[in-house]
């Protein structure tokens, strides 16, 4: 998560994907974008964790931008399904999505970010691609 | 008894130290009521009509007599002086101060406990079969499966804003005690003809505004899948769940809207991919590990012949009747799980005090080897209890009032906090559920009438599973007045089904008459040992609308 962004301008080249795409079948012409947008309309709209989740399963590499109504308290989630970067208008407070990126170490499921999950440490001799508990 | 390690603990630390922040920063004004919202009901602080509520979660229903002790000190120090059992084997306490919040966390961090998920648009506390473990025909105690659920769904980052609240149960006796039907996922424990365990998986249940019997999405998911296949089922349900209509959000919604095929299609499509990448099933030794907390305990009398029990069972026709509607029958000769009615006569459903809560903790330690249960029914279990225990146990009851020997009977009541406490009711629910109980408080009348399930919930939103009870009772507002509409029909176990309105709704004092001309009917109607259930669904609703409205 060290390199987790807190963009304040948003590239206008970056690709964006409403919420109401279910991403089943991603094509080639995603995966090779540079840089992808997905929408939060609502906090409470979490839709676009399961899209991010989905993107990176499929092998996206560039950079995931949650936008929308994001909050600083949510900065933990964002990371760990696969975003890499937040983007808002608002007067984001950087030192709270900071202590929420780092606040836990260990977690019940594996991540984009951090492929040990507990399930893996509590079993060190066990792969890591079989640690388990949900991976990202 | 599942018991935290290193990273457990951990975790409910972190989790404590963020919740405190966030309230500092709400009670600085940094953060307002709309921004905090959100936060505080991922960790089960609601504001009721009168003051801040606080939901703390028992996994599946198991806790301990230290646990039980604990919630004491929190009536006592923190409240005034009771806590609520709820119909999802949570506690509840009315009346925290906001301040004093993220000290009680710490307080039940102490003993394994936290109020993490026990509200939100998230996947919320499994419940579980109350007597799970112990049951005599049970195929295996399914508590073990609901603790690897907890865990894989604890601050699960994709499944915290889902279209609405999520709840799981669980049971592993085909007896179905947990509502399994009435779930957004219900899973029953089952072997198949090589004898391997699995599940049998049910979709889209649920109550509320919109009443629905869980289907079946897979007859058969092997043990080792089961989170991969809530995965799928989860993830479909977060993208394609409606968000348009918080009335339609549940996954009972999608379901019925696409269709089981269709649904059913999606989810194991999803499925296949989870199991290409291999990386959320839990390893065997991880899976072992958890469900090794939950083998049976060390009875110490096992084996040992019963004496006491059969002879005061025949001098003393009150224990008798305790014994007869109260106790279950336990895998383990000679033991037997009681349930501890907290549906005393005049009592509030679920309500105990701190002092009850100290009796019960003591007495379970001495008799039932440390562990209570909570059920969904909103009374407390001994699992483990010696039968020659069960006179000293039932005298000592009866002097902190919890001997009420009333278990499925008609004044064992279903009830919602309804309009005395909560923001969303339209009508009281607790004095119509202590007047019915009062109007049938006659032990010989109680045992004449036999097993029959009341419910009453105060608004459509069903949390006392009014359409579920075999007399379902709802609040409604009728033009500023509190009403009330009568159900019956209803079952919440394996033979599911959903109850019907029998006509107009009653005022306050009618439904108390409409119950009592019900059940008078039943009486008149019902063929050798009949319940109710069975007479209403033998006779149908024409007869019972005859004498209500006739």
């Amino acid at each position: 998560m060290d390199n987790f962004l807190i963009l304040k301008t948003l590239d206008k080249a970056a690709r964006r994907i409403e919420n109401t795409e279910a991403l089943e079948n991603i094509s080639g012409d995603i995966l090779s974008s540079k840089s992808i947008v997905l929408n939060f309309p609502s906090f409470m709209d979490g839709r676009a964790y399961s899209q991010a989740r989905r993107l990176r399963r499929a092998g996206y590499k560039g950079t995931l931008i949650a936008a929308g109504d994001v909050r600083a308290d949510q900065a933990r989630q964002y990371a760990r399904v696969g975003f890499s970067a937040i983007f808002s208008k608002n007067n984001f407070d950087g030192a709270i999505s900071q202590n929420d990126l780092t606040r836990f170490t260990d977690h019940y499921q594996s991540s984009a970010s951090d492929e040990q999950s507990i399930y893996h440490k509590r079993f060190p001799n066990t792969a890591a691609k079989e640690s388990g508990g949900g991976a990202f | 008894m599942y018991q935290y390690d290193a990273f457990d603990h951990e975790i409910l630390q972190k989790r404590i130290e963020e919740f405190k922040s966030q309230v500092k920063r709400r009670l600085s004004g940094e953060l307002s009521e709309e921004e905090f919202k959100p936060l505080r009901l991922m960790n089960g602080v609601y504001l009721q009509l009168h003051a801040y509520m606080l939901r703390i979660a028992i996994p599946y229903g198991t806790f301990s007599s230290d646990q039980m002790r604990k919630f004491a000190h929190i009536a006592r120090k923190y409240d005034r002086g009771y806590g609520h059992f709820t119909t999802r084997q949570n506690i509840q306490y009315n009346w925290p101060r906001l301040t004093d919040i993220p000290t009680i966390l710490e307080e039940l961090a102490e003993v394994e406990l936290h109020a993490i998920q026990t509200s939100g648009n998230c996947i919320r506390n499994t419940t579980a079969d109350q007597l799970a473990g112990v049951a005599k025909h049970e195929i295996a105690d399914p508590r073990g499966y609901a603790e690897i659920i907890r865990q894989w769904s604890t601050f699960h980052p994709e499944f915290t804003y889902l279209p609405r609240k999520f709840k799981i149960a669980i049971t592993g006796d085909t007896h179905d005690r947990a509502a399994i039907r009435f779930h957004d996922i219900g899973l029953e424990i089952v072997k198949n003809k090589s004898q391997e365990i699995g599940f049998k998986v049910l979709v889209g249940g649920g109550l509320g505004r919109t009443p629905i019997i869980g289907t079946v999405i897979k007859e058969f998911l092997p043990e080792k899948h089961l989170l991969s296949y809530l995965e799928a089922i989860l993830r479909a349900y977060n993208l394609d769940g409606r968000r348009d209509n918080k009335y339609k959000a549940r996954i009972k919604i999608l379901v019925q809207e696409t269709g089981i095929e269709t649904y059913r299609t999606t989810v194991e499509q999803e499925w296949k991919e989870i199991l290409k990448e291999g990386r959320t099933d839990l390893p065997l030794n991880a899976q072992i590990r958890i469900l090794e907390h939950f083998t049976l305990p060390k009875y110490s009398h096992k084996g040992v012949t019963s004496y006491n029990f059969s002879d005061f069972y025949a001098a003393d026709s009150d224990f008798a009747r305790w014994i007869n509607h109260n106790m279950h029958d336990h895998k383990i000769e000679n033991y037997a799980a009681v349930t501890i009615s907290l549906k005393p006569l005049k009592g509030i459903p679920g309500d105990i005090s701190a002092e009850q809560m100290d009796g019960i903790a003591s007495l379970a330690d001495l008799c039932s080897l440390g562990e209570i249960r909570a059920t969904h029914e909103q009374n407390l279990v001994f699992p483990h209890v010696f039968k020659d225990d069960l006179p000293a146990l039932w005298r000592d009851l009866e002097k902190i009032g919890l001997a009420t020997a009333n278990h499925g009977l008609i004044s064992d009541i279903i009830a919602c906090p309804g309009l005395d406490y909560c923001a969303l009711a339209n009508a009281r629910s607790i004095p119509i559920a202590q007047e019915i109980a009062q109007r049938f408080d006659d032990p010989e009348r109680m045992e004449e009438i036999g097993e029959l399930k009341i419910k009453v919930s105060g608004c459509i939103n069903a949390c006392a599973h009014h359409h579920v009870g075999h007399i379902g009772i709802l609040g409604v507002d009728k033009k500023g007045v509190e009403a009330y509409q009568l159900m019956l029909g209803g079952s919440a176990d394996e033979k599911a089904s959903i109850g019907k309105i029998t006509g107009a709704s009653f005022d306050a004092e009618e439904i108390i008459d409409a119950v009592e001309a019900t059940v008078d009917l039943y009486l008149t109607l019902r063929q050798d040992n009949e319940r109710f259930i069975d007479t209403y669904n033998r006779v149908g609703m024409a007869p019972f609308k005859e004498v209500l409205y006739g």
